[in-house]
């Protein structure tokens, strides 16, 4: 049954008029267009749909929408226009740790959320920060890399 | 199915007479997406109602004896909250991934009731009680009453699993550890939780516990009786002895993740680990 559902996305208020049962992934994608989430698994294994509820890393393809209502979600696009973003992508590319970059966004939602509670986290940390994040193509030694690089340069960005 | 089910419900009433008029409750909703994947890919779902906005389930109270869990509490919440037990903090910081924590909650845990569900072993230890609420009652039982078998609760169709009730207790060491194959999002093959107090070289109290070796956490009762009050300086020349009735009293299968072998091999280690670790401590 289709009902209204209002939530806040990347800081606008919007409405989805689906079943309250529609995965959050689903809605995100289509019909608000926002593609940067992506579908590895659908199972809540690999983490490539993990976006931000509440400040917090969440999967959105074992979240229902009904489930978001009147709260805060935020995706790679939301952070499109952030510092600290713009500090994870540069560091990203520095370490050579983005090749098919379709695990990339779900880490980058990971790494935000890390990097603004952690200004200064050690390799285990990261490494377990990362432990639902799945990639197939890097090894993962240049994510960490990345993230410990972005954090060394991290400034104000948070 | 009724239209125009309430699905965000603010009172545990609301819940529960939406649930008596044929929705599914939605806590943290990592299982039920999946139990439900083909449904709602169609649209066909039976409605959810989702309880992320019944305050009252995310109340926690310590005192009297006892913390009190709202059911609400997602993994990530208990793991990190100084107020809840050391050995349910470890538990919890074990299912699935950092992301799936932050909704996963203890109460979608416990009624999903897997064999393998991660925080149950801690809660048999702990002898948690549950707080089961319906429109026109409420009523008070053990965990391992709770819990009837593989994937099975006495969760009426009218209720809801409102509180975790965890009694204090004077156990002095916790164990916990989970075997499976990677860190994360990864179902246990065979898990243990266990506590024991050891005073004056005694064993003066222990309780024990497994996961994913039987259709319910196993609870060693008997087990627990022999070794209660037994000096601790010989256990280690018997511990083979001690690790045959481990072996003995658990139930586990070959499934998709392990075999029935490998699983009585690995819980009777984890016993031994487990005795190791506090003998070797020490008092306390």
């Amino acid at each position: 049954m289709t009902v209204s559902i209002p939530f806040e996305l990347n800081g606008a208020p919007v409405q989805a008029n689906v079943c309250p049962e529609t995965r959050l992934m689903d809605v995100l994608r289509d019909p608000f267009g926002l593609t940067g989430t992506k579908e590895g698994c659908g199972e809540g294994e690999c983490g490539s749909c993990t976006i931000l509820l509440d400040g917090q890393p969440v999967l959105s393809c074992l979240t229902a929408v009904g489930a978001v209502r009147g709260r805060p979600v935020t995706t790679i696009e939301g952070l499109r226009s952030t510092p600290g973003f713009a500090l994870l992508s540069r560091a990203l590319n520095d370490a050579g740790a983005v090749q098919c970059g379709f695990c990339t966004p779900g880490i980058i939602m990971v790494a935000y959320a890390l990097l603004r509670d952690f200004p200064a986290p050690d390799e285990k940390t990261i490494r377990a920060a990362l432990a639902g994040n799945l990639c197939r193509c890097t090894g993962y030694n240049m994510i960490v890399e990345a993230i410990a690089l972005a954090a060394r340069k991290r400034g104000d960005a948070w | 199915m009724v239209a125009g089910i309430t699905f965000c419900p603010e009172t545990i009433q609301t819940a529960a007479r939406a649930k008596a008029d044929g929705g599914i409750l939605y806590a943290g909703g990592t299982d039920i997406m999946l139990r439900h994947a083909q449904s709602i890919r169609t649209g066909q779902s039976v409605p959810f109602i989702f309880l992320n906005a019944v305050t009252e389930l995310k109340r926690v109270v310590v005192g009297g004896s006892k913390t009190r869990i709202g059911a609400m509490l997602t993994m990530s919440e208990i793991a990190r909250s100084p107020d809840m037990p050391d050995l349910l903090r470890r538990a919890c910081s074990t299912v699935g991934s950092p992301a799936l924590r932050s909704t996963a909650t203890l109460g979608g845990n416990i009624c999903t009731a897997s064999p393998a569900g991660d925080s149950l072993p801690a809660l048999y230890v702990l002898e948690a009680l549950v707080e089961l609420r319906s429109p026109t009652k409420t009523r008070l039982i053990p965990i391992d009453s709770f819990i009837s078998g593989p994937k099975e609760t006495v969760l009426a169709t009218d209720e809801l699993l409102a509180a975790v009730i965890i009694p204090d207790n004077n156990l002095k060491r916790f164990h916990h550890r989970k075997v499976s194959p990677r860190t994360a999002n990864a179902i246990t093959k065979v898990s243990i939780a266990a506590a024991a107090t050891i005073e004056d070289g005694i064993m003066k109290d222990i309780r024990l516990a497994f996961g994913a070796v039987g259709p319910t956490v196993i609870r060693c009762a008997s087990l627990e009786e022999e070794l209660r009050d037994m000096p601790t300086e010989g256990l280690a020349g018997t511990i083979s002895y001690w690790k045959r009735r481990v072996e003995k009293l658990i139930e586990p299968i070959d499934d998709l993740r392990s075999t029935a072998q490998y699983r009585r091999i690995t819980a009777s280690g984890l016993f031994q680990e487990f005795m190791n670790t506090i003998t070797r401590q020490g008092e306390g």
